[in-house]
């Protein structure tokens, strides 16, 4: 409340600005405060919000009062956001699988130089925080020459984030194939591409179908922090609404609240795509 | 117009990573102790207990920990705490972390076969004594590779703090970069910061699950 007073209410200061009040003085004063001074534009109407604020909670310690009722006003807003977060998740997720297949393969059979290279990235990505890294690939890779756009650089450090989770989920996948099945695969005359495809890769992925789903969701929840570098996916709406009505908990509760469903969709629809894309057994 | 010296930006991170140390020691010690009695709860036999801590689980699992820490920073303020951002840093990432380490050991519990339960309780052991002398020393050989390992992303996870203004490695970083213009040398410095904490513990939980598979 004191920061709202010295924010949006310029006119008649109640006390120093930064100077705490006694909450007892605090009640006191605002209760036998003047009408609110004529609209006069601008600040006048925040003016007036802050005094109904005031008048319906005269201490917020004692008696604070949830209001939910900004919702509607920025239900669209959520819905982009939401939207936003989906998004990024969708192409974060496929090309970081993508990565993760081809590092799996690459670290397995030593393709050079991939394999090396795939090691130093999977440790270096895997041993630092997402946040350092979208930190760095936004404000960092500029002074290379490379100039990134917030989505851009939200986009490209998560699917180098999960790929690097994935290439060694799926890389235990590929080497818990049994030896016997490829000799089996062998002795039918498959193709290399077909053994890979069929008896390595599909076997593997069904294997660890629920880490990478697991994997998906966290780096899912990890993009809340793509806030930071302002891209404006749910957590940046939310921290655009609490700074519109100071209604800060209620915004980051109903926004943890979105998180939380989007999570169990997002495991849903994970064990749906792995169920028919990747379990199925080819038609006979 | 101030100039920094390599040697400025580094001392100035140094302190910023001992703090990150900090937080991380606090939360993974305190975070443990919590995830304990979660776990106990979580398997005990009690019913609402059990739901209580599947919630507490599913709960800070399914959030991001950046709006967990937000909601503690504004939610405790509500109560009429001056949570700072230590505080609120604290004692999110303890709860952050109790959540993941029970669901972690629960896992490992469970991996103890059946009949060392049936076993001792044919020992007419009671539920305490076949968890203290039983089932719990059985499952924490099994549990401190995945802990080790979990002990990465705690580490990981105080890098979120620096949002709340938890002036750790990252935020440190941030100002430093903000006041030199040298952000890639910056954060490439704090990025080698957080691999120096956390490869050597990555690469000991590796070395261990190996140990582990190898006995078998």
């Amino acid at each position: 409340m004191r920061r709202c007073r010295g924010i949006c209410d310029p006119e008649a200061p109640l006390t120093t600005p930064g100077l705490p009040l006694s909450g007892e003085e605090t009640t006191d004063r605002l209760l036998h405060r003047q009408p609110p001074p004529p609209d006069k534009g601008g600040l006048g109407g925040l003016n007036y919000c802050t005094d109904t604020f005031v008048a319906i909670h005269p201490d917020p310690t004692m008696s604070y009062q949830f209001d939910f009722t900004f919702v509607p006003d920025y239900a669209g807003m959520l819905a982009q956001g939401v939207a936003y977060t989906v998004g990024l998740t969708v192409v974060g997720g496929t090309l970081g699988i993508g990565i993760g297949i081809a590092g799996a393969i690459s670290r397995l059979w030593n393709v050079r130089p991939f394999g090396e290279l795939y090691r130093y990235y999977v440790e270096l990505f895997r041993n630092t925080p997402f946040l350092v890294q979208l930190f760095l690939i936004f404000f960092g890779l500029p002074s290379l020459g490379i100039k990134l756009e917030a989505w851009q650089a939200a986009i490209l450090a998560m699917v180098l984030n999960l790929g690097a989770y994935s290439t060694e989920i799926i890389r235990a996948g590929l080497q818990a194939t049994p030896r016997g099945q490829l000799e089996a695969a062998d002795s039918l005359a498959f193709t290399r591409w077909q053994i890979f495809l069929h008896v390595m890769l599909r076997p593997a992925l069904r294997k660890v179908w629920p880490a990478l789903s697991s994997q998906v969701v966290i780096t899912m929840l990890g993009s809340s922090v793509c806030s930071q570098i302002s891209t404006e996916e749910l957590t940046f709406v939310a921290n655009f609404i609490q700074s519109r009505n100071f209604r800060a908990f209620e915004t980051y509760f109903l926004t943890t609240g979105m998180y939380f469903a989007l999570a169990l969709l997002i495991r849903q629809a994970m064990h749906f795509i792995g169920r028919y894309l990747i379990v199925r057994r080819p038609s006979r | 117009m101030m100039s920094f010296s390599l040697w400025d930006i580094v001392r100035n991170l140094l302190i910023g990573g001992a703090l990150t140390l900090l937080l991380s020691l606090v939360a993974f010690v305190l975070g443990g102790a919590t995830g304990l009695l979660v776990l106990l709860a979580r398997i005990g036999k009690w019913r609402a207990p059990r739901a209580l801590a599947q919630m507490h689980i599913e709960l800070f699992q399914g959030t991001p920990l950046l709006l967990q820490l937000f909601t503690l920073f504004f939610g405790l303020s509500l109560f009429g705490l001056d949570v700072p951002a230590w505080l609120a840093a604290g004692l999110g990432l303890t709860l952050f972390t109790s959540a993941f380490l029970a669901e972690i050991w629960r896992g490992c519990v469970e991996a103890v076969p059946r009949g060392q339960w049936e076993a001792s309780s044919c020992l007419a052991m009671t539920y305490w004594e076949q968890m203290r002398h039983v089932i719990l020393p059985q499952a924490m050989r099994l549990s401190i590779a995945p802990t080790v390992g979990f002990a990465v992303q705690v580490v990981k996870g105080t890098a979120v703090t620096s949002i709340i203004g938890f002036a750790e490695l990252t935020k440190t970083g941030s100002m430093i970069a903000n006041a030199t213009y040298q952000p890639f040398l910056v954060y490439s410095l704090v990025a080698l910061g957080y691999f120096i904490l956390c490869y050597p513990l990555s690469h000991y939980a590796q070395s261990l699950e190996r140990k582990l598979h190898a006995a078998r």
